[in-house]
């Protein structure tokens, strides 16, 4: 095994440009890295970032029209704010409970009463109904009502706020009840979509999009104006000034191939040249309310981290197993 | 649920397609976006009426894992299948037993009275039981109904539900399919009704630049990346909406592999499921079959073992025979070669270097 000679760094140094940043949302560029970690911090963001969520349900009465496990399955996937999470233990590892999940440091419990009496119309029985036992941990759309409530300020669109009415759990025609009891612990996206923070994460190569302004010189007007058409996105325009075809937004290429197939079809092979950049990624981070969009990427990084780790003590001991192989063979 | 709230509609009145949408949508405001299955097995129980009379309790519903197929059901007391209990893979949705002639053919007396007939779910299915029916119809026939429920776990990420293999086209002639699926995309995009039937004037030229106007590539290509790595993979592929309906025999509730248990006389391979219950303890894992091969030739030769005469009629050889053990799935296909005219020789004597066989 030819090891790399000591003293080679194969270190690199990201850098991290935010253009955008909301409570539930971000839009980021790294920059000076390799797909591998873009992925990686993708994958961690979806899957392994852990959140709370509604696991274990005691249902006491359920004369709805819903059956017990599909309430159960609509309790757990209601988003739980979960900024407590990372700090949380799983309950499969929790001392203090012998992982039955019922402490402080491993779940929070919750209750639901609902009968819909008077009245023919029908009660609607909403995450709102959900009562937590822990102040801080509770459905997003309540948190977010008790900060408006307070008069902070608003980081959502007022007309989101105006309409809050919870997320539906269940519809109650007059004399059917539910009542039940609600164990939330941590968990992690791998294991039960629930617990996943992120409703979208995705990154896209940037584009590398080169014009050959010589070729491009040869022509005409109508068959600039095809082309820059030829595009399912509006990645090219002519401006109106030079009538030279420029780039107007690079990021809307999907690398559908359709400009370069049309140079061809002209006659003009190599009049754009378009190149997926290896090393720098624009993400778009959107999460489900549990935590917010930076907390999710600082998180992430720190699972990320966390998992890293757990090669390096490996590797301190001399011995990787199979795993050295793949990682200096190569 | 509610049926009073049925107001007086004119029976003329067209259904238009903003009532499906209502009805679509109440569905999933009441469902939500989460599968439900229902399954329902049904069983009907044939007794006379005198049989009925005669041995009356003889239906036991229940789940049972534990239980010993083969074995005459000696149902232990136990609560019988109820609605809401958890059943998996081959759990006995209804236990059932037949009676045996009690005299057979040989005139000897069976062991048992009774053989298992009883309905277990599919093994690659599980769920709850929604509902259990038990009644007689007009014939007098016991008959069993359960329906059972399920939920589908929710996975991150969007999977295609169905790959179309790139070689069923044209063979198996649905190129309308693909016209469908791209019409399919730019219908749901614009948010129309598209027709891609032959009998319109739409070409795929049109469907393309339609598809172009709504931001895609004109063939309806995607670039893909795989989630694993997070690598553009090189080739395009053609993703869009199809109307499927999902076939009723699927790959996963047919395979039944197992190396031992009951086999067919002519084939000597596993006879089809439902005889799976049956299994023969102690079967031994290869069945092994014992052929005589004349040493010339090394082609299966005539045995007779009673008169203990042995004979290769090709090679008129009746002394150089010898016994080979072959699995019979390798007997088989020997002699099917040799139908068609070709010889599988199987060579018996040890395998002599170049210069021994030039001695001989």
């Amino acid at each position: 095994m030819d090891r790399p000679a000591a003293g080679v760094s194969y270190q690199r140094f990201p850098r991290v440009r935010i253009r955008d940043l909301k409570d539930d949302y971000a839009k980021f560029e790294l920059r000076d890295t390799d797909a591998s970690m873009a992925n990686a911090l993708r994958r961690v963001m979806i899957a392994e970032v852990p959140t709370v969520a509604i696991d274990l349900v005691e249902i006491e009465v359920n004369s709805s029209v819903l059956n017990d496990e599909f309430i159960a399955h609509r309790l757990g996937l209601i988003p739980l704010t979960s900024a407590a999470a990372m700090n949380m233990r799983f309950s499969r590892d929790c001392d203090a409970c012998d992982g039955d999940g019922s402490c402080e440091y491993c779940s929070v419990e919750f209750h639901l009463a609902a009968r819909a009496t008077d009245s023919d119309q029908t009660l609607e029985v909403t995450s709102n109904d959900l009562r937590s036992t822990d102040p801080k941990v509770c459905p997003v759309d309540q948190a977010r009502a008790y900060q408006h409530a307070l008069g902070g300020s608003e980081p959502y669109d007022t007309a989101a706020a105006a309409d809050q009415r919870g997320i539906l759990i269940v519809k109650l025609r007059r004399g059917q009840e539910l009542r039940l009891r609600a164990i939330a612990r941590k968990g992690i996206g791998k294991d039960h979509a629930k617990w996943s923070p992120a409703a979208t994460v995705t990154f896209m190569y940037e584009p590398e999009i080169r014009i050959n302004e010589e070729l491009m010189e040869t022509l005409t007007l109508d068959e600039k104006q095809s082309l820059v058409e030829s595009s399912p996105t509006k990645v090219f325009t002519i401006d109106p000034n030079t009538q030279q075809v420029v780039v107007e937004d690079a990021e809307a290429y999907t690398y559908d191939d359709e400009v370069i197939k049309k140079a061809e079809a002209m006659g003009k092979p190599g009049l754009i040249e378009i190149n997926a950049k290896e090393d720098s990624f624009i993400f778009t981070v959107e999460t489900t309310g549990a935590i917010t969009a930076y907390e999710l990427i600082m998180n992430a990084i720190t699972v990320l981290r966390q998992k890293l780790d757990a090669v390096h003590l490996q590797d301190d001991d001399g011995d990787l197993g199979e795993l050295g192989a793949h990682l200096v063979g190569g | 649920m509610e049926d009073e709230e049925v107001d007086g509609e004119t029976p003329d009145e067209e259904i238009t397609q903003e009532d499906a949408l209502a009805v679509i949508s109440a569905y999933f405001e009441e469902n939500g976006l989460v599968r439900q299955k229902l399954d329902s097995f049904d069983e009907f129980i044939q007794n006379t009426m005198q049989e009925i009379v005669d041995e009356s309790a003889d239906i036991e519903i229940r789940p049972e894992s534990q239980h010993n197929p083969g074995h005459q059901a000696e149902f232990v007391e136990a609560a019988p299948l109820s609605v809401g209990t958890r059943v998996s893979g081959e759990d006995v949705i209804i236990g059932k037993t037949s009676p045996i002639p009690q005299v057979d053919a040989q005139g000897k007396a069976t062991r048992y009275t009774k053989r298992d007939h009883s309905t277990s779910l599919r093994h690659s299915e599980s769920g709850m039981v929604y509902q259990v029916l038990l009644t007689t119809n007009a014939d007098g026939l016991r008959f069993v109904k359960v329906r059972m429920r399920s939920v589908r776990i929710p996975q991150i990420g969007i999977t295609p539900d169905i790959i179309v293999n790139p070689h069923a086209i044209p063979s198996r002639m649905t190129i309308g399919q693909l016209f469908e699926c791209i019409t399919g995309k730019v219908a749901s995009h614009m948010g129309k009704e598209g027709d891609a039937t032959l009998f319109t004037d739409v070409t795929v030229d049109n469907i393309s630049k339609a598809l172009h106007k709504c931001g895609y590539q004109m063939c309806g290509f995607e670039t893909m990346y795989n989630g694993h790595t997070g690598r553009k993979l090189t080739a395009m592929i053609f993703l869009g909406p199809t109307y499927y309906q999902r076939l009723k025999h699927m790959v996963d509730d047919k395979i039944h592999s197992r190396g031992r248990g009951p086999v067919h006389a002519d084939t000597h391979q596993a006879t089809c499921r439902g005889v799976l219950a049956r299994w023969w303890k102690g079967y031994l894992t290869r069945v092994m079959h014992r052929v005589h091969v004349c040493e010339k030739c090394g082609i299966i030769a005539i045995a007779n073992l009673k008169k203990n005469s042995f004979e290769c009629r090709g090679c008129k050889n009746k002394t150089d025979i010898v016994q080979v053990h072959i699995p019979y799935a390798c007997k088989l296909p020997f002699q099917e070669l040799m139908a068609m005219a070709i010889a599988p020789r199987m060579l018996t004597h040890d395998i002599k270097t170049g210069k021994d066989q030039k001695k001989r």
